[in-house]
Protein backbone atom coordinates (compact mmCIF):
# COMPACT_ATOMS: atom_id res chain seq x y z
CA UNK A 1 0.00 0.00 0.00
CA UNK A 2 2.53 2.45 0.90
CA UNK A 3 4.14 1.67 -2.39
CA UNK A 4 1.52 2.64 -4.16
CA UNK A 5 0.91 5.56 -2.20
CA UNK A 6 4.47 6.40 -3.20
CA UNK A 7 3.62 6.32 -6.69
CA UNK A 8 0.99 9.03 -6.04
CA UNK A 9 3.16 11.25 -3.79
CA UNK A 10 6.31 11.05 -5.38
CA UNK A 11 5.60 13.17 -8.34
CA UNK A 12 4.19 16.23 -5.89
CA UNK A 13 7.62 17.09 -4.14
CA UNK A 14 10.36 14.79 -4.88
CA UNK A 15 10.12 14.00 -8.48
CA UNK A 16 7.88 16.47 -9.64
CA UNK A 17 7.97 16.69 -13.46
CA UNK A 18 7.97 20.36 -13.48
CA UNK A 19 10.29 21.46 -11.40
CA UNK A 20 12.96 18.25 -10.72
CA UNK A 21 12.18 16.47 -14.06
CA UNK A 22 11.71 19.91 -15.90
CA UNK A 23 9.05 18.15 -18.74
CA UNK A 24 6.15 19.15 -20.06
CA UNK A 25 6.09 23.32 -19.08
CA UNK A 26 5.68 23.94 -22.58
CA UNK A 27 1.95 23.33 -23.24
CA UNK A 28 0.55 25.21 -20.51
CA UNK A 29 1.96 28.27 -18.81
CA UNK A 30 0.41 30.63 -21.08
CA UNK A 31 -3.04 29.90 -19.38
CA UNK A 32 -1.87 30.52 -16.14
CA UNK A 33 -2.65 34.22 -15.92
CA UNK A 34 -5.65 33.33 -14.01
CA UNK A 35 -6.50 30.48 -11.64
CA UNK A 36 -9.88 29.05 -13.19
CA UNK A 37 -8.64 28.11 -16.72
CA UNK A 38 -5.09 26.98 -14.85
CA UNK A 39 -7.34 24.44 -12.28
CA UNK A 40 -9.43 23.10 -15.36
CA UNK A 41 -5.99 22.85 -17.59
CA UNK A 42 -4.66 20.59 -14.40
CA UNK A 43 -7.39 18.56 -14.19
CA UNK A 44 -8.14 17.98 -17.85
CA UNK A 45 -3.97 16.94 -18.02
CA UNK A 46 -4.39 14.93 -15.17
CA UNK A 47 -7.02 12.78 -16.57
CA UNK A 48 -5.56 12.61 -19.58
CA UNK A 49 -1.99 11.30 -17.88
CA UNK A 50 -4.05 8.64 -15.66
CA UNK A 51 -6.13 7.41 -18.82
CA UNK A 52 -3.65 7.10 -21.09
CA UNK A 53 -1.00 5.40 -18.54
CA UNK A 54 -3.88 2.83 -17.92
CA UNK A 55 -4.84 2.29 -21.36
CA UNK A 56 -0.97 1.97 -22.48
CA UNK A 57 -0.47 -0.81 -19.35
CA UNK A 58 -3.55 -2.90 -20.75
CA UNK A 59 -1.94 -2.87 -24.09
CA UNK A 60 1.60 -2.86 -23.27
CA UNK A 61 2.26 -6.80 -23.88
CA UNK A 62 0.42 -6.63 -27.60
CA UNK A 63 1.65 -3.41 -28.96
CA UNK A 64 4.71 -4.12 -31.71
CA UNK A 65 8.10 -2.15 -30.25
CA UNK A 66 8.31 -0.35 -33.94
CA UNK A 67 5.04 1.49 -33.50
CA UNK A 68 4.84 1.78 -30.01
CA UNK A 69 5.61 5.63 -30.73
CA UNK A 70 2.87 5.89 -32.78
CA UNK A 71 0.49 3.73 -30.83
CA UNK A 72 1.01 6.00 -27.78
CA UNK A 73 0.29 8.84 -30.08
CA UNK A 74 -2.58 7.89 -30.95
CA UNK A 75 -4.55 7.01 -27.69
CA UNK A 76 -2.96 9.97 -26.10
CA UNK A 77 -4.84 12.04 -29.16
CA UNK A 78 -8.06 10.33 -28.84
CA UNK A 79 -8.03 11.25 -24.83
CA UNK A 80 -7.06 14.82 -25.38
CA UNK A 81 -10.08 15.13 -28.49
CA UNK A 82 -12.37 13.31 -25.70
CA UNK A 83 -11.15 15.95 -23.05
CA UNK A 84 -11.46 18.90 -25.75
CA UNK A 85 -15.19 18.00 -26.80
CA UNK A 86 -16.48 17.95 -23.46
CA UNK A 87 -15.09 21.01 -22.22
CA UNK A 88 -16.49 22.40 -25.04
CA UNK A 89 -19.54 20.87 -24.42
CA UNK A 90 -20.09 21.16 -20.83
CA UNK A 91 -17.82 24.04 -20.04
CA UNK A 92 -17.72 26.28 -22.87
CA UNK A 93 -16.33 29.34 -21.53
CA UNK A 94 -13.66 28.27 -20.06
CA UNK A 95 -12.93 25.91 -23.27
CA UNK A 96 -13.04 29.20 -24.94
CA UNK A 97 -10.02 30.52 -22.56
CA UNK A 98 -7.98 27.41 -22.87
CA UNK A 99 -8.13 27.71 -26.72
CA UNK A 100 -5.81 25.56 -28.69
CA UNK A 101 -4.04 24.38 -25.18
CA UNK A 102 -6.27 21.50 -24.70
CA UNK A 103 -4.44 20.38 -28.00
CA UNK A 104 -0.70 20.58 -26.86
CA UNK A 105 -1.56 18.40 -23.78
CA UNK A 106 -0.91 15.69 -26.75
CA UNK A 107 2.87 17.32 -27.09
CA UNK A 108 2.87 18.03 -23.53
CA UNK A 109 5.79 15.78 -22.59
CA UNK A 110 5.04 14.36 -19.17
CA UNK A 111 2.11 12.52 -20.78
CA UNK A 112 4.94 10.51 -23.55
CA UNK A 113 7.20 11.28 -20.84
CA UNK A 114 5.33 8.80 -18.53
CA UNK A 115 4.11 6.40 -20.89
CA UNK A 116 7.43 5.51 -22.00
CA UNK A 117 9.29 5.39 -18.61
CA UNK A 118 6.66 3.86 -16.83
CA UNK A 119 3.44 2.50 -18.24
CA UNK A 120 5.41 0.26 -20.64
CA UNK A 121 6.76 -1.80 -17.97
CA UNK A 122 4.11 -1.79 -14.88
CA UNK A 123 1.06 -3.31 -14.39
CA UNK A 124 -2.63 -1.20 -15.23
CA UNK A 125 -3.11 -0.24 -11.07
CA UNK A 126 0.34 0.83 -10.68
CA UNK A 127 0.74 2.95 -13.95
CA UNK A 128 -2.84 4.44 -13.16
CA UNK A 129 -1.65 5.64 -9.70
CA UNK A 130 1.27 7.13 -11.56
CA UNK A 131 -0.87 8.89 -14.21
CA UNK A 132 -2.86 10.64 -10.98
CA UNK A 133 0.57 11.70 -9.49
CA UNK A 134 1.97 13.20 -12.32
CA UNK A 135 -0.97 14.96 -13.35
CA UNK A 136 -1.62 15.98 -9.90
CA UNK A 137 2.29 17.04 -9.90
CA UNK A 138 2.03 19.19 -12.60
CA UNK A 139 -1.27 20.91 -11.95
CA UNK A 140 -0.02 21.72 -8.31
CA UNK A 141 3.04 23.67 -10.26
CA UNK A 142 0.38 25.45 -12.29
CA UNK A 143 -2.34 26.06 -9.80
CA UNK A 144 0.85 27.80 -7.66
CA UNK A 145 2.14 29.56 -10.44
CA UNK A 146 -1.62 30.88 -11.23
CA UNK A 147 -2.28 31.86 -7.39
CA UNK A 148 -0.02 34.24 -7.82
CA UNK A 149 0.07 35.41 -11.03
CA UNK A 150 -3.91 36.14 -10.36
CA UNK A 151 -3.87 37.86 -7.14
CA UNK A 152 -0.80 39.93 -7.75
CA UNK A 153 -1.52 41.11 -11.38
CA UNK A 154 -5.30 41.41 -10.93
CA UNK A 155 -6.18 41.61 -7.25
CA UNK A 156 -8.45 38.85 -7.65
CA UNK A 157 -8.79 34.62 -7.11
CA UNK A 158 -11.06 33.11 -9.23
CA UNK A 159 -11.98 35.97 -10.22
CA UNK A 160 -13.38 37.27 -6.87
CA UNK A 161 -11.87 40.23 -5.76
CA UNK A 162 -9.64 39.41 -2.89
CA UNK A 163 -7.29 42.90 -2.02
CA UNK A 164 -10.03 44.88 -0.42
CA UNK A 165 -10.79 48.35 -1.93
CA UNK A 166 -9.24 50.38 0.79
CA UNK A 167 -5.74 49.00 0.05
CA UNK A 168 -6.08 50.72 -3.23
CA UNK A 169 -7.40 53.99 -1.90
CA UNK A 170 -3.79 53.94 0.10
CA UNK A 171 -2.37 53.85 -3.64
CA UNK A 172 -1.63 50.16 -4.06
CA UNK A 173 -1.92 49.26 -7.65
CA UNK A 174 -1.94 45.76 -9.36
CA UNK A 175 1.10 44.41 -10.89
CA UNK A 176 0.88 44.65 -14.30
CA UNK A 177 3.81 42.46 -15.07
CA UNK A 178 2.38 39.60 -13.48
CA UNK A 179 -0.15 39.12 -16.16
CA UNK A 180 2.16 38.80 -18.52
CA UNK A 181 3.75 35.45 -20.02
CA UNK A 182 7.29 35.70 -19.20
CA UNK A 183 6.06 36.10 -15.27
CA UNK A 184 5.21 32.72 -15.42
CA UNK A 185 8.49 31.98 -15.85
CA UNK A 186 10.13 33.49 -13.42
CA UNK A 187 7.88 32.61 -10.49
CA UNK A 188 8.59 28.97 -11.91
CA UNK A 189 12.53 29.53 -11.39
CA UNK A 190 11.57 30.88 -7.82
CA UNK A 191 9.81 27.33 -7.20
CA UNK A 192 12.64 25.86 -8.05
CA UNK A 193 15.06 27.53 -5.93
CA UNK A 194 12.67 27.20 -2.78
CA UNK A 195 12.21 23.23 -3.45
CA UNK A 196 16.28 23.06 -3.94
CA UNK A 197 16.91 25.15 -0.98
CA UNK A 198 14.10 22.88 1.54
CA UNK A 199 15.87 20.02 -0.06
CA UNK A 200 19.66 20.36 0.80
CA UNK A 201 18.08 21.72 4.55
CA UNK B 1 2.30 40.22 -50.25
CA UNK B 2 2.40 42.46 -47.49
CA UNK B 3 0.28 40.27 -45.03
CA UNK B 4 2.64 37.21 -45.85
CA UNK B 5 5.91 39.14 -44.76
CA UNK B 6 3.36 40.64 -41.90
CA UNK B 7 2.84 36.93 -41.18
CA UNK B 8 6.58 36.33 -41.33
CA UNK B 9 7.84 39.05 -38.98
CA UNK B 10 5.38 39.09 -36.81
CA UNK B 11 5.47 35.04 -35.91
CA UNK B 12 9.70 35.78 -35.22
CA UNK B 13 9.27 38.57 -32.89
CA UNK B 14 6.24 39.30 -31.59
CA UNK B 15 4.18 35.89 -31.73
CA UNK B 16 7.43 34.14 -30.99
CA UNK B 17 6.82 30.45 -29.93
CA UNK B 18 8.85 30.44 -26.85
CA UNK B 19 8.49 33.67 -25.01
CA UNK B 20 4.69 34.60 -26.11
CA UNK B 21 3.36 30.89 -25.69
CA UNK B 22 6.19 28.75 -23.63
CA UNK B 23 5.97 26.34 -26.89
CA UNK B 24 8.85 23.70 -27.25
CA UNK B 25 10.23 24.60 -23.75
CA UNK B 26 11.31 21.11 -22.82
CA UNK B 27 13.98 20.60 -25.83
CA UNK B 28 14.45 24.58 -25.35
CA UNK B 29 15.84 23.97 -21.84
CA UNK B 30 17.56 20.61 -22.43
CA UNK B 31 19.64 21.52 -25.23
CA UNK B 32 20.23 24.83 -24.93
CA UNK B 33 23.38 24.06 -23.34
CA UNK B 34 26.40 25.10 -25.82
CA UNK B 35 25.19 26.95 -28.91
CA UNK B 36 26.34 24.26 -31.46
CA UNK B 37 23.65 21.57 -30.55
CA UNK B 38 21.22 24.26 -30.41
CA UNK B 39 21.35 25.69 -33.57
CA UNK B 40 21.41 22.23 -34.91
CA UNK B 41 17.97 21.47 -33.07
CA UNK B 42 16.78 25.14 -34.14
CA UNK B 43 17.30 24.23 -37.80
CA UNK B 44 15.59 21.28 -37.36
CA UNK B 45 12.93 22.53 -35.85
CA UNK B 46 12.41 25.00 -38.58
CA UNK B 47 12.64 22.64 -41.21
CA UNK B 48 9.68 20.42 -39.70
CA UNK B 49 7.50 22.91 -39.29
CA UNK B 50 8.09 24.69 -42.92
CA UNK B 51 7.10 21.46 -43.76
CA UNK B 52 4.31 20.61 -41.72
CA UNK B 53 2.46 23.91 -41.28
CA UNK B 54 1.11 24.14 -45.10
CA UNK B 55 0.60 20.28 -45.23
CA UNK B 56 -1.47 20.25 -42.26
CA UNK B 57 -3.24 23.94 -43.98
CA UNK B 58 -4.01 21.73 -46.93
CA UNK B 59 -5.25 19.01 -44.85
CA UNK B 60 -7.23 22.05 -42.66
CA UNK B 61 -8.38 23.77 -45.69
CA UNK B 62 -10.17 20.71 -47.89
CA UNK B 63 -10.52 18.03 -45.36
CA UNK B 64 -11.15 18.73 -41.80
CA UNK B 65 -13.03 22.20 -41.55
CA UNK B 66 -16.63 22.53 -41.63
CA UNK B 67 -17.64 22.45 -45.36
CA UNK B 68 -14.09 21.72 -46.65
CA UNK B 69 -15.24 18.10 -47.89
CA UNK B 70 -17.43 20.08 -50.58
CA UNK B 71 -15.01 20.03 -53.63
CA UNK B 72 -16.16 15.90 -53.66
CA UNK B 73 -19.31 16.85 -53.70
CA UNK B 74 -22.22 19.49 -52.39
CA UNK B 75 -23.71 16.77 -50.22
CA UNK B 76 -20.44 17.09 -47.77
CA UNK B 77 -21.31 20.78 -47.15
CA UNK B 78 -22.43 20.78 -43.67
CA UNK B 79 -19.85 17.61 -42.65
CA UNK B 80 -17.04 18.86 -40.14
CA UNK B 81 -14.63 16.50 -39.04
CA UNK B 82 -12.78 19.08 -37.07
CA UNK B 83 -13.03 17.28 -34.12
CA UNK B 84 -10.00 14.66 -35.79
CA UNK B 85 -7.68 17.43 -36.46
CA UNK B 86 -5.77 16.92 -33.17
CA UNK B 87 -5.08 13.44 -34.32
CA UNK B 88 -4.03 13.90 -38.00
CA UNK B 89 -1.94 16.82 -37.23
CA UNK B 90 0.01 14.63 -35.06
CA UNK B 91 -0.15 11.74 -37.18
CA UNK B 92 1.34 13.88 -40.01
CA UNK B 93 4.03 15.60 -37.92
CA UNK B 94 5.19 12.37 -36.27
CA UNK B 95 5.63 10.80 -40.19
CA UNK B 96 7.47 13.86 -41.55
CA UNK B 97 9.82 13.56 -38.06
CA UNK B 98 10.60 10.15 -38.91
CA UNK B 99 11.35 10.89 -42.45
CA UNK B 100 13.30 13.47 -41.83
CA UNK B 101 15.31 11.68 -39.09
CA UNK B 102 15.94 8.66 -41.27
CA UNK B 103 17.33 11.10 -43.78
CA UNK B 104 19.86 13.32 -41.81
CA UNK B 105 20.81 9.66 -40.31
CA UNK B 106 21.55 8.83 -44.10
CA UNK B 107 23.55 12.01 -44.97
CA UNK B 108 24.74 13.78 -42.15
CA UNK B 109 26.07 10.79 -39.30
CA UNK B 110 27.71 14.16 -37.03
CA UNK B 111 24.59 15.72 -36.43
CA UNK B 112 22.33 13.01 -35.79
CA UNK B 113 25.01 12.01 -33.25
CA UNK B 114 24.71 15.54 -32.05
CA UNK B 115 21.03 15.83 -31.59
CA UNK B 116 20.94 12.21 -30.34
CA UNK B 117 17.96 11.46 -28.59
CA UNK B 118 16.20 15.00 -29.35
CA UNK B 119 15.18 14.32 -32.98
CA UNK B 120 12.33 11.79 -32.25
CA UNK B 121 11.89 14.53 -29.67
CA UNK B 122 10.72 17.02 -31.98
CA UNK B 123 7.41 14.86 -33.00
CA UNK B 124 6.34 15.93 -29.47
CA UNK B 125 7.97 18.80 -29.07
CA UNK B 126 4.75 21.75 -28.18
CA UNK B 127 6.47 24.19 -30.72
CA UNK B 128 5.39 21.73 -33.88
CA UNK B 129 2.04 20.86 -33.08
CA UNK B 130 1.15 23.99 -31.51
CA UNK B 131 2.45 26.25 -34.36
CA UNK B 132 -0.03 24.19 -36.59
CA UNK B 133 -3.02 24.69 -34.26
CA UNK B 134 -2.80 28.29 -34.01
CA UNK B 135 -2.59 27.77 -37.82
CA UNK B 136 -5.87 26.98 -37.39
CA UNK B 137 -7.25 29.22 -35.35
CA UNK B 138 -5.86 32.48 -37.27
CA UNK B 139 -7.85 31.06 -40.56
CA UNK B 140 -4.83 32.04 -43.30
CA UNK B 141 -6.13 32.15 -46.57
CA UNK B 142 -3.45 31.16 -49.11
CA UNK B 143 -0.57 28.33 -48.97
CA UNK B 144 1.70 31.31 -48.73
CA UNK B 145 0.83 32.58 -45.57
CA UNK B 146 0.86 29.41 -43.76
CA UNK B 147 3.88 28.67 -45.23
CA UNK B 148 5.42 32.43 -43.85
CA UNK B 149 3.77 31.27 -40.60
CA UNK B 150 5.70 27.92 -40.20
CA UNK B 151 9.12 29.87 -41.21
CA UNK B 152 8.51 32.22 -38.98
CA UNK B 153 7.95 30.28 -36.27
CA UNK B 154 10.70 28.02 -36.83
CA UNK B 155 12.96 31.01 -37.20
CA UNK B 156 11.59 32.55 -33.99
CA UNK B 157 12.24 29.41 -31.75
CA UNK B 158 15.84 29.09 -33.73
CA UNK B 159 16.83 32.94 -32.44
CA UNK B 160 15.42 31.99 -29.12
CA UNK B 161 17.23 28.95 -28.50
CA UNK B 162 20.90 29.97 -29.70
CA UNK B 163 20.39 33.11 -28.16
CA UNK B 164 19.60 31.53 -25.00
CA UNK B 165 22.45 29.04 -25.13
CA UNK B 166 24.89 32.03 -25.92
CA UNK B 167 23.77 33.29 -22.56
CA UNK B 168 24.05 29.57 -20.49
CA UNK B 169 27.48 29.49 -21.72
CA UNK B 170 28.34 32.64 -20.13
CA UNK B 171 26.63 32.09 -17.23
CA UNK B 172 28.92 29.02 -16.63
CA UNK B 173 31.41 32.06 -15.20
CA UNK B 174 29.00 34.12 -13.03
CA UNK B 175 28.56 33.70 -9.29
CA UNK B 176 24.75 32.41 -9.21
CA UNK B 177 22.96 31.94 -5.93
CA UNK B 178 24.17 27.69 -5.46
CA UNK B 179 20.54 26.33 -5.22
CA UNK B 180 19.83 28.49 -8.40
CA UNK B 181 21.99 26.90 -10.50
CA UNK B 182 21.45 24.65 -13.60
CA UNK B 183 17.46 24.54 -14.07
CA UNK B 184 16.43 27.73 -11.78
CA UNK B 185 18.36 30.02 -13.26
CA UNK B 186 17.48 28.88 -16.89
CA UNK B 187 13.56 29.44 -16.41
CA UNK B 188 14.24 33.03 -14.69
CA UNK B 189 16.89 34.10 -18.27
CA UNK B 190 13.94 32.93 -20.14
CA UNK B 191 11.96 34.80 -18.72
CA UNK B 192 13.61 38.07 -18.74
CA UNK B 193 13.98 37.04 -22.31
CA UNK B 194 10.85 37.19 -23.07
CA UNK B 195 10.40 40.43 -21.56
CA UNK B 196 13.10 41.74 -23.65
CA UNK B 197 11.29 40.71 -26.44
CA UNK B 198 7.90 42.40 -25.30
CA UNK B 199 9.48 45.89 -26.99
CA UNK B 200 8.62 44.27 -30.23
CA UNK B 201 4.81 44.38 -29.09
CA UNK B 202 4.16 47.55 -29.55
CA UNK B 203 5.32 47.60 -33.57
CA UNK B 204 2.65 47.11 -35.97
CA UNK B 205 3.02 44.69 -38.94
CA UNK C 1 6.38 -9.58 -34.63
CA UNK C 2 5.89 -9.75 -38.33
CA UNK C 3 4.87 -7.07 -40.25
CA UNK C 4 1.48 -8.63 -40.57
CA UNK C 5 0.45 -8.25 -37.32
CA UNK C 6 2.20 -4.66 -36.82
CA UNK C 7 -0.52 -3.87 -39.68
CA UNK C 8 -3.39 -5.68 -38.38
CA UNK C 9 -2.80 -4.00 -34.79
CA UNK C 10 -2.55 -0.71 -35.92
CA UNK C 11 -5.50 -0.47 -38.44
CA UNK C 12 -7.63 -2.40 -35.43
CA UNK C 13 -6.69 -0.01 -33.24
CA UNK C 14 -7.57 3.07 -35.84
CA UNK C 15 -10.84 1.64 -36.32
CA UNK C 16 -11.68 1.24 -32.78
CA UNK C 17 -10.28 5.06 -31.95
CA UNK C 18 -12.54 6.55 -34.94
CA UNK C 19 -15.28 4.72 -33.92
CA UNK C 20 -15.14 6.33 -30.69
CA UNK C 21 -14.16 9.36 -31.39
CA UNK C 22 -17.31 9.59 -33.89
CA UNK C 23 -19.61 8.51 -31.86
CA UNK C 24 -18.13 11.08 -29.23
CA UNK C 25 -18.32 14.04 -31.68
CA UNK C 26 -22.00 13.10 -32.90
CA UNK C 27 -23.23 12.60 -29.42
CA UNK C 28 -21.24 16.04 -28.27
CA UNK C 29 -22.06 18.30 -31.40
CA UNK C 30 -25.69 19.08 -30.10
CA UNK C 31 -24.13 20.63 -26.55
CA UNK C 32 -21.64 22.49 -28.42
CA UNK C 33 -24.16 24.12 -30.91
CA UNK C 34 -26.18 25.32 -28.47
CA UNK C 35 -23.50 26.82 -26.38
CA UNK C 36 -22.46 28.99 -29.40
CA UNK C 37 -25.88 29.56 -30.25
CA UNK C 38 -26.99 30.71 -26.42
CA UNK C 39 -23.66 32.67 -26.40
CA UNK C 40 -24.75 34.90 -29.34
CA UNK C 41 -28.07 35.53 -27.29
CA UNK C 42 -26.95 36.11 -24.34
CA UNK C 43 -24.92 38.56 -25.71
CA UNK C 44 -27.27 39.84 -28.03
CA UNK C 45 -29.98 40.45 -25.23
CA UNK C 46 -26.93 41.77 -22.76
CA UNK C 47 -26.08 44.66 -25.37
CA UNK C 48 -29.54 45.31 -25.44
CA UNK C 49 -29.39 46.46 -21.62
CA UNK C 50 -31.15 43.32 -20.37
CA UNK C 51 -29.05 42.22 -17.39
CA UNK C 52 -30.52 39.12 -16.10
CA UNK C 53 -30.01 36.68 -18.46
CA UNK C 54 -28.10 33.63 -18.25
CA UNK C 55 -27.36 30.21 -20.59
CA UNK C 56 -30.70 28.67 -19.16
CA UNK C 57 -33.00 31.47 -19.74
CA UNK C 58 -31.25 32.82 -22.94
CA UNK C 59 -33.43 30.67 -25.51
CA UNK C 60 -36.95 31.70 -24.01
CA UNK C 61 -36.18 35.17 -23.16
CA UNK C 62 -34.69 35.88 -26.91
CA UNK C 63 -37.74 33.93 -28.95
CA UNK C 64 -39.82 35.99 -26.37
CA UNK C 65 -38.05 39.55 -27.54
CA UNK C 66 -35.63 39.43 -29.96
CA UNK C 67 -36.47 39.48 -34.08
CA UNK C 68 -33.45 39.11 -36.26
CA UNK C 69 -33.39 41.55 -39.50
CA UNK C 70 -31.46 42.07 -41.98
CA UNK C 71 -30.69 45.33 -44.40
CA UNK C 72 -29.23 43.84 -47.70
CA UNK C 73 -26.70 41.42 -46.24
CA UNK C 74 -26.26 43.50 -43.14
CA UNK C 75 -27.49 41.76 -39.95
CA UNK C 76 -29.05 43.02 -36.85
CA UNK C 77 -31.53 42.74 -34.52
CA UNK C 78 -34.67 44.63 -32.94
CA UNK C 79 -35.54 43.92 -29.12
CA UNK C 80 -38.72 44.40 -28.51
CA UNK C 81 -39.55 47.08 -31.21
CA UNK C 82 -37.57 49.25 -29.80
CA UNK C 83 -33.92 49.44 -29.46
CA UNK C 84 -31.64 47.89 -32.37
CA UNK C 85 -28.08 45.40 -31.81
CA UNK C 86 -25.39 45.43 -34.06
CA UNK C 87 -23.19 42.89 -34.11
CA UNK C 88 -19.73 44.49 -34.62
CA UNK C 89 -16.23 42.92 -36.09
CA UNK C 90 -12.48 44.64 -35.89
CA UNK C 91 -9.26 44.33 -34.82
CA UNK C 92 -7.21 44.15 -31.11
CA UNK C 93 -3.72 44.20 -30.44
CA UNK C 94 -3.06 40.11 -31.21
CA UNK C 95 -5.84 39.28 -33.17
CA UNK C 96 -10.01 39.72 -34.00
CA UNK C 97 -12.35 41.25 -31.69
CA UNK C 98 -16.29 41.20 -31.97
CA UNK C 99 -19.10 42.04 -29.89
CA UNK C 100 -22.66 43.81 -30.47
CA UNK C 101 -24.00 46.94 -29.34
CA UNK C 102 -27.62 48.36 -28.54
CA UNK C 103 -29.16 51.34 -29.93
CA UNK C 104 -32.47 53.05 -28.40
CA UNK C 105 -34.92 54.02 -31.07
CA UNK C 106 -34.17 57.19 -31.78
CA UNK C 107 -31.08 56.34 -32.66
CA UNK C 108 -29.45 58.83 -29.86
CA UNK C 109 -27.96 56.72 -26.59
CA UNK C 110 -26.24 53.93 -26.93
CA UNK C 111 -28.33 50.96 -24.49
CA UNK C 112 -25.62 48.21 -23.76
CA UNK C 113 -22.44 47.03 -25.56
CA UNK C 114 -20.82 43.55 -24.89
CA UNK C 115 -17.18 42.50 -26.44
CA UNK C 116 -15.18 39.48 -26.82
CA UNK C 117 -11.63 38.74 -28.06
CA UNK C 118 -9.48 35.81 -29.39
CA UNK C 119 -6.33 36.71 -28.05
CA UNK C 120 -6.02 39.25 -26.33
CA UNK C 121 -3.82 39.60 -22.94
CA UNK C 122 -5.59 38.10 -20.00
CA UNK C 123 -5.57 40.64 -17.50
CA UNK C 124 -5.14 43.94 -19.74
CA UNK C 125 -6.73 43.57 -23.34
CA UNK C 126 -8.96 41.11 -22.36
CA UNK C 127 -10.69 43.17 -19.81
CA UNK C 128 -13.31 44.22 -22.33
CA UNK C 129 -14.71 41.27 -21.57
CA UNK C 130 -15.54 42.74 -18.20
CA UNK C 131 -18.77 44.08 -16.75
CA UNK C 132 -16.37 47.08 -15.42
CA UNK C 133 -15.71 48.32 -18.77
CA UNK C 134 -19.11 47.08 -20.57
CA UNK C 135 -21.13 48.99 -17.96
CA UNK C 136 -19.52 52.47 -18.90
CA UNK C 137 -21.32 52.06 -22.43
CA UNK C 138 -24.96 52.36 -21.46
CA UNK C 139 -26.48 55.47 -21.67
CA UNK C 140 -23.82 57.09 -23.30
CA UNK C 141 -24.67 59.49 -26.15
CA UNK C 142 -24.25 58.69 -29.57
CA UNK C 143 -21.90 61.45 -31.02
CA UNK C 144 -21.25 63.01 -34.40
CA UNK C 145 -18.32 64.16 -35.95
CA UNK C 146 -18.89 65.39 -39.36
CA UNK C 147 -19.57 61.54 -40.97
CA UNK C 148 -18.34 60.01 -38.27
CA UNK C 149 -20.52 58.60 -35.29
CA UNK C 150 -18.83 57.16 -32.46
CA UNK C 151 -18.75 56.76 -28.88
CA UNK C 152 -16.56 58.55 -25.83
CA UNK C 153 -15.09 55.64 -23.67
CA UNK C 154 -12.15 55.52 -20.81
CA UNK C 155 -9.54 53.55 -22.46
CA UNK C 156 -8.21 50.57 -20.09
CA UNK C 157 -4.98 51.16 -18.68
CA UNK C 158 -2.44 49.54 -20.19
CA UNK C 159 -4.34 48.40 -22.84
CA UNK C 160 -4.41 51.44 -25.44
CA UNK C 161 -3.83 49.28 -28.34
CA UNK C 162 -7.25 47.02 -27.97
CA UNK C 163 -9.18 49.87 -26.84
CA UNK C 164 -8.27 52.05 -29.52
CA UNK C 165 -9.38 48.59 -31.61
CA UNK C 166 -13.02 48.41 -30.27
CA UNK C 167 -13.05 52.35 -30.68
CA UNK C 168 -12.39 51.97 -34.33
CA UNK C 169 -14.61 48.84 -34.57
CA UNK C 170 -17.98 50.70 -33.55
CA UNK C 171 -16.96 53.87 -35.71
CA UNK C 172 -16.37 51.37 -38.70
CA UNK C 173 -19.72 49.46 -37.80
CA UNK C 174 -21.42 52.57 -37.25
CA UNK C 175 -20.61 53.98 -40.65
CA UNK C 176 -21.66 50.74 -41.73
CA UNK C 177 -25.20 50.34 -40.70
CA UNK C 178 -25.70 54.15 -41.08
CA UNK C 179 -28.50 53.45 -43.78
CA UNK C 180 -30.69 52.00 -41.02
CA UNK C 181 -30.51 54.48 -38.49
CA UNK C 182 -30.78 57.52 -41.09
CA UNK C 183 -33.61 56.17 -42.37
CA UNK C 184 -35.54 55.32 -39.52
CA UNK C 185 -34.52 59.29 -38.34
Amino acid sequence: MSKNWNLITAPLRKANPVTVLILGICSSLAVTAKLKPAIVMALSVTVVTALSNLVISLLRKGIPSKIRIIVQLIVVAALVILVDQFLKAFMYDVSKQLSVFVGLIITNCIVMGRLEAFAMSHNPWESLLDGVGNGLGYGSILVIVAFFREILGSGTLLGVQVIPQGLYDFGYINNGLMILPPMALIIIGIIIWLQKSEEER
Amino acid sequence: MMDTLGIFFRSIFIDNMVFAYFLGMCSFLAVSKNVKTSFGLGVAVTVVLVITVPVNYLLDKYILSEGALSWISPAFADVSLDFLSFIIFIAIIAAIVQILEMVIEKYSPTLYNALGIFLPLIAVNCAILGASLFMQEKHYVTVGQSLAYGLGSGIGWLVAIVGMAAIRERIRYSKIPKRMQGTGIAFIITGLMGIAFMAFLGINI
Amino acid sequence: MSDRYIFRYITILVVIVSVLLSAAAMWLQPYQKRNELNEKRVNILKAAGITDVNDNNAEILFQKHCTAKHDGNLPYYVIDDTITVIPMRGNGLWGPIWGYIGLSDDFETVVGAVFDHKSETPGLGAEITTDGFQRQFSGKELQKNGNDYFVEVDAIAGATRTSDGVKLMIKNTLEEYKTIFECNE
